[in-house]
């Protein structure tokens, strides 16, 4: 048996909890610290911090109205009056860019946070209870990794239909298995570990075991994984968009404006060129931050790679 | 057991995946709101076409049986009729297979033959440009929305310089560009891995024995350490066989390859789902296949994972 | 024969540069290996012992580099050579066998193959082609079955199979110089025994000069003609293995003898302390702040090899006043 912290007088349980707090609080600040060190890190989230501005100001921000159409001055080169352009309907390609922000980026997190949360919990479930339950589960998570998560999304798409919600639905549900996976993995691990088995012992639900103490473990993880997924996700989305299986029509999603936006490409690049940038940006800033996020909380990874 | 009784194994565990794979789809298919049979068939159809797509789908009849009928059929490779075509579906998919995987090989090929040589190369020399040079193109490529690329890589070859073909399959240099593209979405990761398994293999205790015993640099490199590192890199590519098919679906886009992923697109505009149902069955049973594959050359490899493996299989 | 020079090594220095500071691992070391003996080199790990025999392999690389002094072979200074004029001498004129039979062992390939690859190196026949002379050779080694191990992977063996297949890669070339480092100290006290017999047995059959290094002292008074101790990237005692093991006369030399007395058991000698930093090495006598006979003096002047008797030295300031 792991008696690991046994010898606790009960005088001091309130210093103990302080102490527990005072260690939380400094690994929180040494993990601060390792991410800010890292350059890299440290740029993807000035670049985030920018686009989700974007994402949020939007519509205040841009100059122009991304749908006002004016078909005299269509496919415009980039020019003092409008930086990147206008598209083959005369709109201005920097005001959709920057009102589009929300779409690309929003689908991305909405699509990451449906996957992660449905799929940490199947993770947790399948793992901590294990027999049918995780027989099941497993199954269903064999059958739909089968799928590479483009063509899975594809094929949810083609179903349901083009749409914001129905993309978020498809990319996210295209994530589940690879969550479930993961927590699945991690749960075993935490579950022979001694502070699961104490909780165990002394009668606490399958439920509080789980948020109170296999979360936790997880939790690293599941972070470090999830900010690999939105830059992923980014790229699904607007891959999904240019293929015209993503949003509806006017909607100025990125990946849409490249896929409307290609068959002038031979003329007019610039019409292309400046959604991709950004797309490209974004995804890089979401990766540069998951290494730093990797660096910063997961010490083995951090220990490999020195 | 031997090699073939491993792969003989593993093909039958295959198999309960694969049947949950037409499960899935078969009952994806059946999820469309409303009549499936007037949805495909669009609003214009007649009663007699929606009869003849019911007919079709067998969709008066029970729905398991409907199951095993359509389960039966596939396993005996018949994936249906194509609503838009006519045609038997499988016909369909197999006039396109060869383009995909021609596609995903000669891609395969390309960054496999850049990528991992370059890695090599930052490896043997990790604090000069060419090691850096490695850590920003990995980073780079998987950030990369390929399509873009794509559009770029034609613009500048083809529209500018004239140099090589912007679409289609006509002449052998069509698929330089798609390849290349694509080849570019796996590269970055190949030389990532390479460059640090190499790095970890190069400070392992049995290369100084091999240079003890005499051995060139090219031995010790290219036989001992390479060995050592292809099992990671191999993980690798497993890894990215996935990214590899879904990239092809657009990277053949871009480039109007004829291949399966242009197919499938069209298809869905055309909502011909026993066509889409196929594809996606044909690239679930491609994207299975590999990965076995894959675990068959550790096998190979590794004479510890083909002990292990097999002593689990007994 | 016996009794002529086979390996001089003159003032070699190797130091590693590290981003904290030069690491001086070998620092001004001079002796000679004489033709047929067994010599010891003793110490604890950091003492710079393994990377002596690094350099005389060939086998130091950056960070670390041979700063200066000369490694003479039958004549030819060694670090002269060019890689390739290295490479040849390496593995068959002077060979290795490692120290730890789990990890010196490539996984990948048969024990046969790793042992052939010896002559695919010196005289460039493919090892699949070799592989009876591969067998020949853990005959040698008495290897119990050796076509079939020839023919397993390295993880088949036990640890003293693998041991025995690390020694026929050594003398697969018939050497004349050998270089054992610590080649039992991973291994069960029986299989010890029996691997050092078999080592002496080959040295004679064969007929090898040895370089045997150990941190056991104990051991290498069994075996060894001569014993040369080293501290801090310096050779502080050399002589003949009886003299210097009955009458060592350096306080290290007592140090390392009498931690280990009969606990073989114990890895790692029990003199109190550590072994220095080899950035900044103490000031004088390198061994003084561990010594038991430390006076003053030692912290200010650095001793010398002074000369006990004929063939037998020691740095120590005990015999300079």
């Amino acid at each position: 048996m792991g008696g690991r912290g046994v010898k606790v007088s009960t005088s001091g349980i309130g210093d103990i909890q302080a102490k527990i707090r005072e260690a939380k609080r400094a690994a929180r600040r040494r993990a601060l610290y390792k991410f800010r060190a890292n350059k890299g890190a440290v740029a993807g989230a000035f670049i985030l911090g920018f686009m989700l501005v974007l994402a949020v100001l939007g519509p205040y921000i841009a100059p122009e109205d991304p749908y006002a159409f004016d078909l005299r001055r269509k496919l415009e080169p980039p020019s003092w009056d409008s930086p990147f352009g206008r598209d083959e309907l005369g709109r201005d390609i920097l005001s959709r860019i920057i009102v589009g922000a929300r779409y690309s980026i929003g689908i991305a997190l909405a699509s990451v946070f449906l996957g992660s949360v449905v799929g940490v919990f199947l993770g947790l479930v399948s793992g901590y209870y294990g027999r049918v339950v995780d027989s099941i589960i497993q199954r269903i998570t064999d059958v739909l990794l089968a799928f590479p998560i483009i063509i899975l999304s594809i094929a949810l798409i083609a179903v349901m239909g083009v749409g914001v919600t129905n993309l978020v639905l498809a990319i996210g549900i295209s994530t589940i298995p690879v969550y479930i996976r993961l927590v699945r993995g991690l749960t075993l691990q935490a579950k022979s570990r001694e502070f699961v088995i104490a909780a165990r012992a002394m009668g606490k639900s399958g439920f509080y075991i789980m948020r109170k103490h296999i979360l936790p473990h997880v939790l690293p993880t599941v972070i470090v994984q999830s900010s690999y997924y939105l830059g992923f996700t980014i790229l699904i989305a607007s891959g999904l968009g240019f293929l015209g299986l993503g949003v509806k029509p006017p909607t100025p999603e990125w990946g849409a404006m490249l896929g409307s936006g290609r068959t002038y490409l031979f003329s007019y690049p610039h019409v292309v060129t400046f959604p991709g940038i950004f797309i490209l940006l974004t995804a890089l800033a979401f990766n540069l931050v998951g290494d730093g996020l990797r660096d910063a909380l997961d010490p083995r990874a951090g220990a490999y790679r020195r | 057991m031997t090699l073939a009784k491993y792969v003989a194994k593993r093909l039958l565990q295959a198999i309960p995946t694969l049947i949950g794979v037409v499960l899935f789809m078969f009952i994806l298919i059946r999820m469309l709101p409303g009549d499936p049979a007037r949805l495909i068939a669009g609003i214009e159809a007649t009663e007699e076409d929606v009869e003849r797509i019911r007919e079709i789908l067998g969709l008066n009849r029970p729905l398991y049986v409907q199951f095993i009928d359509y389960m039966k059929d596939v396993f005996t490779g018949d994936l249906g009729t194509s609503i838009r075509f006519g045609t038997p579906v499988i016909g369909e998919i197999m006039e396109r297979l060869p383009y995909t995987i021609q596609l995903a090989l000669v891609s395969e090929f390309l960054a496999v033959i850049l990528g991992v040589p370059l890695g090599i190369m930052a490896a043997l020399r990790p604090y000069s440009a060419r090691g850096y040079l490695a850590t920003v193109f990995a980073l780079i490529g998987s950030s990369m929305p390929i399509y873009w690329m794509g559009l770029m890589f034609i613009y500048l070859f083809s529209v500018r310089l004239k140099w090589l073909p912007s679409s289609g399959a006509d002449s052998p240099s069509s698929i330089i560009l798609p390849a290349l593209t694509l080849s570019l979405l796996l590269m970055g990761n190949l030389m990532r891995i390479t460059k640090a398994s190499f790095q970890e293999v190069l400070g392992e205790n049995y290369i100084t024995t091999v240079r003890a015993k005499g051995l060139s640099e090219r031995i010790v490199i290219y036989r001992h350490a390479l060995k050592n590192a292809s099992v990671p890199i191999i993980t690798i590519m497993g890894i990215q066989l996935g990214t590899l098919l879904g990239g092809a679906i657009l990277t053949e886009t871009v480039f109007a390859w004829p291949g399966l992923g242009t197919l499938l697109i069209d298809a869905i505009s055309y909502r011909d789902y026993p066509l889409i149902q196929g594809i996606v069955i044909v690239f679930a049973t491609m994207f299975v296949l590999i990965n076995l594959i894959v675990d068959v050359i550790y096998a190979i490899i590794d004479p510890r994972v083909r002990e292990q493996l097999w002593a689990a299989e007994e | 024969m016996d009794g002529e020079t086979l390996l001089s090594v003159r003032d070699l220095r190797v130091y590693y540069h590290l981003p904290q500071g030069v690491v001086k691992a070998v620092d001004g070391v001079s002796f000679e290996v004489r033709r047929g003996e067994v010599l010891g080199i003793a110490g604890e790990s950091g003492s710079g012992k393994s990377t002596l025999i690094s350099a005389i392999m060939g086998l130091v690389s950056p960070p670390g580099r041979i700063e200066g002094g000369q490694i003479i072979f039958e004549g030819r200074d060694l670090t002269k050579l060019s890689p390739e004029e290295y490479r040849r001498i390496r593995g068959k004129d002077i060979a290795m066998v490692f120290q730890d039979p789990v990890t010196y062992l490539d996984p990948l390939f048969t024990n046969g193959f790793q042992i052939a690859e010896v002559y695919e190196a010196h005289e460039g026949v493919k090892p699949k082609k070799a592989l009876d002379r591969a067998v020949q050779v853990l005959k040698m080694v008495r290897m119990a079955d050796p076509e079939r191990r020839a023919h397993s992977y390295p993880h088949q063996l036990s640890g003293g199979m693998r041991q025995r297949v690390l020694i026929s890669m050594g003398i697969a070339a018939r050497p004349k110089l050998l270089i054992a480092d610590e080649p039992t100290s991973a291994l069960d006290v029986t299989i010890q025994a029996e691997i050092i017999e078999l080592l002496m047995d080959l040295k004679r059959d064969l007929g090898m000069t040895v370089l045997f290094v150990s941190h056991d002292l104990n051991l290498l008074a069994e075996i060894t003609d001569r014993i040369m101790v080293m501290y801090a990237g310096k050779i502080v005692e050399i002589g003949p293995t009886r003299e210097v093991v009955n009458n060592p006369q350096h306080p290290y030399t007592e140090a390392l003898l009498g931690s280990f007395g009969f606990e073989r058991k114990k890895k790692y000698p029990a003199i109190k302390g550590y072994p220095p930093s080899l950035i900044t090495p103490p000031p004088g006598c390198r061994f003084h702040p561990r010594c038991p006979k430390a006076f003053p003096e030692c912290s200010k002047r650095e001793p010398h090899l002074i000369e006990i008797k004929p063939g037998w030295r020691a740095a120590c300031l005990l015999h300079e006043s």
